[in-house]
Formats: C-alpha cells, sequence, structure tokens
C-alpha cells in the first residue's frame, strides 16, 4: 500500500481521485520496469559453459536441453513466477506469463518429461542453490562481483541482458 | 409320510451343503468383488487426490517434486488408462464464483483421449478429485482399468468353485460316515428288534463305537438276554405248573377212584352187613331143618319098622283074612310108593336144607367185615363160597371145571378176595354167550398162591387188555357197568402184595391169573 500524503485529497472528487491513483500505480510499474529489466545468467562452475547462446539458454530453461556437453544434468535454478525477476524472466526468456509458465512446468511435471526448476524466494537462496549444485543455471537480476562460487554467464556475448 | 433315518441325514448333510456352497459360490464372491471393487476405487481416488495435492502444490508454491512422485506412482501402474487435468477456465483466482467452464489442461499418456465415453461401461474406474490453486483450478481426473479386479474375480470365483467342490466331496464322505455310523447301526437294531419280537431271543446287536448307539446296542443286547432268561423261566415255570397240574389231574382221577372205590367199598360193606344179617337169620330156621331131618327120619324108619313087624305076624298068623280092610286100602304098591316117597321126601328136604346152609356159609364167607388185620384163609374155599354165591347164573349153562391144588392157607382180607373172584368170576359167566366152559386151578408155586380162571367166552382184544385194569374202563353199555370191578380187584390184590395178569386171545376166551404171598408182613 503506498500512502499518499496530500492535503486536502479528501476535497478532491472520487473521479480525479481514482485517475490519480491510476498515474501513481502507472509512474511506480514504470520506474520498477525500468529499475530492474536486465538479467544476468549464472551458473555452478562445473557443467554450465561460460558462454551460451540465447537460443540454447532458451532451450536449457524451456527444458528441451537436459543435459551440459561435458555430461552434467541440467538444473535449472529461478526466481518464483511471483517476484519481479521470475516475472521479467518468464516475459524475457519463455515469452509468457506467470500463470503460462507456471501452466508449463505443471505439464513437464505431469508429463515426468524433464526435471523442473527449483524455484527460490530470494536471490541469495538461488545464488546459494546454484553454487550447491554441479550443473545448475539460475538467472537473476545483477550478482555482485564477489559471489565466487557461482560463475556468470555471458548470453550471446552479453553479460546481462 | 415316512422318510428314512438315512434321507434324513443326507438331506441334512444336503441342506448344509447346499446352504454353504450357496454362500461360497454366489454370497461370498460377492461381497469380496464389492470389496475389491471399493478397495480399488479408494486406491484409485487416493492417488487422485495425491496428484491433486501435489498439482496444488506445484501451482500455489512452485514446488514440483510432489506432483512428479505423484505422477510417478500413477504412470507406473500398468493399470493405469488415462489421468488428466482438467482446468475450470473461467477461474481467474479471485474467489468469484464463475460458473466452471472444463477443458482439459494435459492428458498422460499424451495419444490418449480422456474421454471416459469411450471404454466399456465397467472396464474402467474413474474419479475425479477436484483442486483449488493459486493460479489454477479444476480436477485431476484419473481412469484406471479393472481388468486386474477382473482377473481377481474370475479368481476369486474359480476358488470358490475349487472349495464347494472339495466341500461336495467331503460332504459326501461326511454323509457315507454318518450312514454308516448312525443309520446302518440303527437299521440293525431295528431289524433285530422286529425278530426279536417275532421270537428269536438269539438275535444280539455288534456294538462298534462307544457312543449312545453303542450304549443303545449293548442295552438292546442285554434286554434280549434278559428277556431270554425270562422267558426260560417262564417255560420251566410252566413246565413245572404243567406236571403239578398232571399231578392234580392225577391226583383227581385218583380221589375220584378212590371216592368210588370207597363208595364201592361201603356198598359192599353195607351188601355184607345185610348179607351178614340174612345170613344169620336163615341160618336159624335152617338149623331147625336140619336139626330136625335125621329124627325124622329115625322115627319114620321106625315107624317102617313097626309096619313091617306088623306084616310079618300077620304072615305068621296067617291073619290076612281079619286085616283085609286094612290091606285094601294099604296095596303094597302104595305102601312102597308111600315108603318110596316119604324117602325121597325125607332126602330133598335134606338136600334143601344142605344146600340152603351151604349159601349161608358162602354169603357168611362173602360177607366176612374183619378187613383191619390180615386173617389166614383157604382160596379154595373162597372160590367155593363164590360159585354157590353165583350158581343161579351159570346153572344148566356154563360147565365149571375146577382143579383145586394143594394150597395152604394165606395171609388175606378173605372178604376183599372173594369180592375179587366173584367180579373175575361174574366178567367171564357174562363173556359166555350161551354155552362154555369155566376152568378155576389153584396151585403153589414157590411162596406164592396162584389161582388162574379161564372161560371159554369171547376173549378180549389187545388193546382192552391194556385198558382193563383202568378206573371207569368198561365195555359194557352205558349204565350196565360201572367200570370199576377189575380196577378195584386190581387195587385189592395190590393191597395183598400180590399180582393180577390177564391174558387172552379174542374168539378164544381169557384166562386171569392172580398170585398172592402166603406171608405178608405184618399190619400194625
Amino acid at each position: 500500500m503506498i500512502k499518499i500524503k496530500t492535503y486536502h485529497l479528501s476535497s478532491l472528487h472520487p473521479i480525479a481521485k481514482y485517475y490519480l491513483f491510476c498515474l501513481l500505480m502507472l509512474v511506480i510499474s514504470l520506474s520498477a520496469g525500468a529499475q530492474e529489466s536486465t538479467l544476468t545468467v549464472i551458473a555452478n562452475p562445473k557443467g554450465a559453459p561460460a558462454e551460451i547462446k540465447m537460443s540454447e539458454l532458451k532451450s536449457v530453461l524451456m527444458g528441451e536441453k537436459q543435459r551440459w556437453s561435458n555430461g552434467t544434468k541440467v538444473t535449472i535454478v529461478l526466481m518464483k513466477t511471483s517476484t519481479a525477476i521470475g516475472r521479467i524472466v518468464s516475459k524475457k526468456i519463455y515469452d509468457m506469463s506467470a500463470d503460462e509458465v507456471k501452466g508449463y512446468w505443471l505439464k513437464i511435471s505431469f508429463a515426468g518429461k524433464a526435471d523442473t526448476p527449483k524455484f527460490c524466494n530470494t536471490a541469495e537462496e538461488l545464488v546459494s542453490y546454484v553454487a550447491d549444485n554441479a550443473g545448475a543455471i539460475g538467472i537473476l537480476d545483477k550478482i555482485s562481483s564477489d559471489a565466487t562460487e557461482v560463475k556468470t554467464v555471458t548470453v550471446d556475448g552479453k553479460k546481462s541482458f | 409320510m415316512r422318510i428314512k433315518l438315512k434321507t434324513k441325514i443326507w438331506l441334512t448333510v444336503f441342506t448344509i451343503v447346499l446352504l454353504f456352497s450357496f454362500f461360497t459360490l454366489f454370497y461370498f464372491p460377492a461381497q469380496q468383488e464389492k470389496y475389491l471393487l471399493a478397495n480399488y476405487s479408494n486406491e484409485v481416488e487416493n492417488l487422485a487426490k495425491t496428484v491433486a495435492l501435489g498439482v496444488r502444490i506445484a501451482n500455489n508454491d512452485e514446488n514440483y517434486e510432489g506432483i512428479k512422485e505423484a505422477m510417478r506412482f500413477v504412470t507406473d501402474d500398468h493399470r493405469l488408462k488415462f489421468v488428466s487435468i482438467l482446468e475450470d477456465t473461467s477461474y481467474n483466482g479471485t474467489g468469484k464464483q464463475n460458473p466452471k467452464k472444463y477443458a482439459v489442461f494435459k492428458t498422460i499418456p499424451d495419444s490418449v483421449e480422456a474421454d471416459t465415453l469411450k471404454y466399456p461401461p465397467g472396464s474402467i474406474i474413474v474419479k475425479s478429485v477436484p483442486f483449488t490453486a493459486k493460479t489454477i483450478s479444476g480436477a485431476i481426473l484419473l481412469a484406471f482399468s479393472t481388468a486386474d479386479i477382473n482377473k481377481s474375480k474370475m479368481k476369486i470365483r474359480i476358488t470358490s468353485l475349487i472349495v464347494s467342490g472339495a466341500v461336495f466331496f467331503i460332504s459326501i464322505l461326511i454323509g457315507f460316515w454318518l450312514s454308516r455310523h448312525i443309520s446302518i447301526p440303527v437299521l440293525a437294531l431295528r431289524d433285530a428288534a422286529h425278530r426279536v419280537g417275532e421270537g428269536d431271543l438269539t438275535q444280539r446287536v455288534k456294538s462298534h463305537s462307544s457312543d449312545e448307539i453303542g450304549e443303545l446296542s449293548k442295552a438292546f443286547n442285554k434286554m434280549v438276554e434278559d428277556l431270554g432268561q425270562a422267558t426260560q423261566e417262564l417255560n420251566k415255570a410252566n413246565f413245572n405248573l404243567a406236571h403239578t397240574n398232571k399231578t392234580l389231574y392225577d391226583t383227581v382221577d385218583n380221589l375220584k377212584a378212590t371216592q368210588q372205590q370207597l363208595i364201592q367199598a361201603e356198598k359192599m360193606a353195607s351188601l355184607g352187613e345185610l348179607t351178614a344179617g340174612i345170613a344169620h337169620e336163615i341160618n336159624n330156621p335152617i338149623n331147625f331143618v336140619s336139626a330136625n331131618i335125621q329124627p325124622l327120619k329115625d322115627d319114620m324108619a321106625d315107624i317102617l319098622k313097626i309096619v313091617a313087624d306088623y306084616e310079618k305076624i300077620i304072615k305068621e298068623k296067617k291073619l290076612e283074612k281079619e286085616f283085609e280092610e286094612v290091606r285094601q286100602s294099604n296095596q303094597e304098591a302104595v305102601q312102597k310108593m308111600t315108603i318110596q316117597e316119604i324117602h325121597d321126601l325125607l332126602k330133598g328136604i335134606e338136600e334143601g336144607a344142605r344146600r340152603t346152609s351151604e349159601i349161608v356159609r358162602g354169603l357168611r364167607n362173602f360177607s366176612r367185615m374183619d378187613q383191619n388185620v390180615f386173617k389166614k384163609a383157604n382160596m379154595n374155599d373162597s372160590l367155593e363160597s363164590t360159585l354157590t354165591l353165583l350158581h343161579s347164573t351159570y346153572k344148566n349153562r356154563i360147565t365149571v371145571v375146577k382143579d383145586y391144588g394143594n394150597i395152604p392157607d394165606i395171609d388175606c382180607f378173605p372178604g376183599q378176595l372173594n369180592q375179587v373172584f366173584m367180579n373175575i368170576l361174574s366178567n367171564a359167566i357174562q363173556a359166555i354167550p350161551q354155552e362154555g366152559r369155566i376152568f378155576i386151578k389153584t396151585w403153589l408155586q414157590g411162596n406164592m398162591v396162584k389161582i388162574s380162571m379161564k372161560d371159554t367166552g369171547t376173549g378180549i382184544t389187545e388193546d382192552v387188555q391194556n385198558k382193563i385194569f383202568d378206573p371207569f374202563f368198561t365195555t359194557k353199555e352205558v349204565g350196565k357197568g360201572t367200570g370199576l370191578g377189575l380196577s378195584i380187584s386190581y387195587g385189592i390184590v395190590e393191597k395183598h402184595n400180590g399180582k393180577i395178569e390177564v391174558f387172552s386171545t379174542p374168539g378164544k376166551g381169557a384166562e386171569f391169573i392172580i398170585s398172592i404171598p402166603i406171608q405178608q408182613p405184618l399190619r400194625g
């Protein structure tokens, strides 16, 4: 809930209040979007390569590619789709809504076809998980430079996108 | 309606088996199948619930492990036909109640269409478990094949059939065993009882078992034995009774005979008394007569002598002319006739008196009253007395030839022996229809005096000879004889420790021989 500090707000017309509210929401969301729209791919030192193409990344993250070229099993680690990062990932990588991503993985797991991603609540959790599991690959907004347990994977040459 | 015991047993066993068979073949399998189905249904439902739970967790927490686990169970199960997630497409997570619109979200296996109508009824169990998660709501549709259940059903049916068959077979064995053990012994008892009822007391029943039937058999055997014993005792008692009866009959006969004998003896006694009386009365006058004959004869002789003396003087003195009147009335012839007549008359009187005396003597002899003590008497005399008494019955018709031996006097009851001779001789006389002879002989043989009386009468047949001494036996017409004479005679001879025998050839007469010992033991 965002408190709107304004004087004489109660004196405004109800419709005006409504429009003001909407404007405020838009600004916030835009700014939020504007704030955090970059993604970084991290991976466990063992397993994922240092570089990866976007198409391959998508393939991996969709669960189509299940093993790295060195044979290690792919473990996808993502933020929950209810989180901001999760929503961005859904849009950018999967090109689906959060619900659609959920549905996707539901179908996958229902079919027993591929392993499902580990969905984390916090970035720390995600990083920690990636660090602990060989072959793990995760997507964050950014990573602090002192995180030595995980390596950054460049996607199409870019460190973040 | 009579139902045999065997039939009852078989019917009972059969009914029990039938009930059991019904239970085993129909009810029990049906119940089993119901439970089987219910269990299966539950299993499927539980699986569906598990899947639903997994879906909920997956959707709520974005944790897909649960559903993976659940799906592993589901897809590994060979009974799975399909499992689908149905999605309520009108669900928007706001909790508003929209009319549900279900669409298939996903079906495993992919190739299968989640259409329960495509399957024959009863071939699948379908369970639908609804779920609601954050962003998805719907139901899990799980369809499992009932083929396994059907196989189990078959197994149950076959098992129950086999069990029924086994029970049936066992029941037949039991039926046979029961029959053998119960029915057969019971029938044996029944048959044995029948035969005992018909009189066969040797019947016994074998008792093989130690139960109630065995006890019954033993009791039966004991009962028959007791019956046999009782019958034997009864028979013995009957025999004794019959014997006693016979003895009683004999006694009655004896008593009757004795009664008759007594009556006869009484009669004879009275007769004897009468006879004695008469004899006594007659004796006196006869004595007068006898006594007077001799003096009369003497007097007649004297008178005749006087007449003869007178004749002599008349002739000597030639006084015939003077006595002409007397002579005319006393012709010689008349004289001679008169004198002869007087002689004859006197002789007749003498003879008459003598004979009367004889009869009196005979009567007296016959009616001797002393019966308690043996007296010495001569049999020849007895026979003579008896003949005298019977003289009128046989004179001019029968000749009596006597051959009296030199026999000593014997100890006897003279009166009774007279009775015996009287009886036999009167029978002999009656046996000679017209003319004939009677031979009487007496002789001594050892210490026995023997008397034989033979007649030339009609004789006696052998079977009459056998009965001749029986009381009341007679060949005479009814009312003509008591049949007691010879039996009384027999008794009298026996009392004298003697013997009486009869010998006869029919048509040639009969002979009675009496033997009596000379001496009798002293009587108290």
